[in-house]
């Protein structure tokens, strides 16, 4: 391979790696964590990450624990798409994220990448953001000084960029329970049906009083389409209190692409975008409408 | 600079002296000799360097081969029992599942993965759980319908011996 050489460390514990990361920052030393690899491992070959040490983070045990503690699920930044689509406690409490994992790459893909690594690189398309999002996921970084907890919209400034510092670990990623009531739905849309890149995808959770004839709530979150990932709330306001008819549904859509034009500015593909994700918000609140 | 690697391959233990950027692929075809797992894209997107570390797919070319250390790793060669070919192996056989050949191994792998986890898939199943790799000669139809083909032998097998 044709790629500079660098040293390999593979700690037992997080404690060890931010030790790592520290003495690599103090020197001046390159250094990546190392998790899935899917993103890595490409960057490697092409060149354009190039790290003197690889601290490879899968040989920690605690990092691939999903575990439910109060209301809350914590899952370890290790565990993989493929652990997600399968995990009972994250099908039943965050089912979207399951969802969102399960669009991700192939078999091969699922079975390398981590939750941790597709928050961490950042990318506008990763399919698991809009489920946190949506799910109002905390991020736990550990540092040399200790934790810090962010909300995960807290977390990415610009596309692949974020808020972590070049001595700091995402340890967990904390899926607060939602409410019962909510019924979600993911949808993504691509080139190909797989191991494709989302031209975009969208996380939807509400809950419609049918009683009542309204939207009590809605959490909205359209990827590939902003800077960061942020929530519609303009598509959310245009929702919560009314009935469910074409008509919201369409004030909706055009909120939400609105918003989109509003945080992105007129790109070459706003064309394309603006009407699909009117449409793509219309499909996904009328989706999660009929889940009852 | 290089670091000792303890791993199975095949069921072999292995002890072999790696460079850290050395990848799972590159340790396997150029250092061990095994050149069943192909490098296509080297990219991940293409599932011809397919292998299963503990059971599970990977894209081998995704992996440093020093992430493996302590797993155990299967390649096509561990597919048969000495001279008796996999079901799987008889099924593309058989069934015609290969043109060229390049994308087999890595095809086999991905199957095996597939009914480690779900012995009886459906058709449908089966085209997900083959999403990972491309095959650049024979549109798929007959690779499907090996891995069908395989799963019933394998279920009648499993019937026999209990």
């Amino acid at each position: 391979m044709s790629y500079p050489a660098f040293r390999y460390t593979a700690p037992r514990t997080t404690r060890e790696v931010v030790e790592t990361l520290r003495i690599a920052k103090e020197k001046g030393i390159r250094a990546n964590v190392l998790a899935g690899g899917t993103d890595l491992m490409p960057q490697l070959r092409e060149g354009t990450t190039t790290p003197e040490v690889v601290v490879d983070i899968s040989r920690i045990p605690v990092l691939k624990r999903i575990e439910r503690m109060g209301n809350e699920i914590r899952i370890g930044a290790m565990v993989t798409h493929a652990e997600l689509v399968t995990s009972e406690l994250v099908r039943e409490y965050a089912g979207v994220l399951s969802e969102a994992a399960k669009m991700v790459g192939s078999p091969q893909i699922r079975n390398l990448g981590t939750l941790g690594g597709n928050v961490v690189n950042a990318s506008p398309a990763a399919d698991t953001i809009p489920a946190l999002v949506i799910l109002e996921a905390k991020l736990v970084l550990k540092g040399p000084e200790g934790e810090r907890i962010l909300s995960v919209t807290d977390f990415f400034t610009a596309p692949y960029q974020t808020v972590i510092e070049a001595d700091e670990l995402l340890t967990d990623i904390v899926v607060p329970l939602p409410p019962p009531s909510g019924r979600a739905v993911f949808l993504k849309l691509a080139r190909r049906k797989a191991v494709a890149i989302a031209r975009m995808n969208l996380a939807c959770m509400l809950y419609y009083d049918r009683q009542k004839e309204t939207f009590e709530w809605v959490r909205l979150c359209v990827g590939s389409s902003t800077p960061r990932p942020v929530r519609m709330t303009e598509a959310e306001k245009a929702l919560i209190g009314k009935p469910f008819s074409t008509e919201v549904l369409q004030e909706a859509g055009r909120a939400a692409a609105e918003q989109m034009v509003q945080l992105s500015g007129l790109r070459s593909s706003t064309a394309y975008k603006k009407p699909v994700v009117g449409d793509l918000v219309m499909r996904a609140v009328r989706m999660a409408v009929e889940k009852g | 600079m290089k670091k000792i690697l303890s791993f199975t391959l095949n069921g072999q233990p292995y002890e072999v002296a790696v460079k850290p950027k050395t990848t799972l692929i590159e340790l396997i075809r150029d250092e061990i000799g095994l050149t069943g797992p192909k490098i296509g894209c080297n990219a991940g997107a293409c599932g011809a360097c397919t292998v299963l570390i503990d059971g599970k797919a990977v894209d081998s070319c995704s992996v440093l081969a020093l992430q493996v250390e302590g797993h155990s790793v299967e390649t096509v060669e561990g597919l048969a029992d000495g001279d008796k070919l996999h079901p799987l192996q008889e099924a593309f056989l058989d069934d015609g599942g290969y043109q060229c050949g390049f994308c087999t191994p890595g095809m086999l792998m991905a199957a095996k993965s597939l009914l480690n986890e779900n012995p009886d898939p459906s058709i449908h199943e089966i085209r997900h759980g083959l999403s990972g790799n491309l095959c650049r000669c024979t549109g798929y139809v007959r690779i499907i319908d090996s891995i069908h083909d395989a799963a019933q032998r394998m279920k009648k097998e499993g019937g026999e011996k209990s």
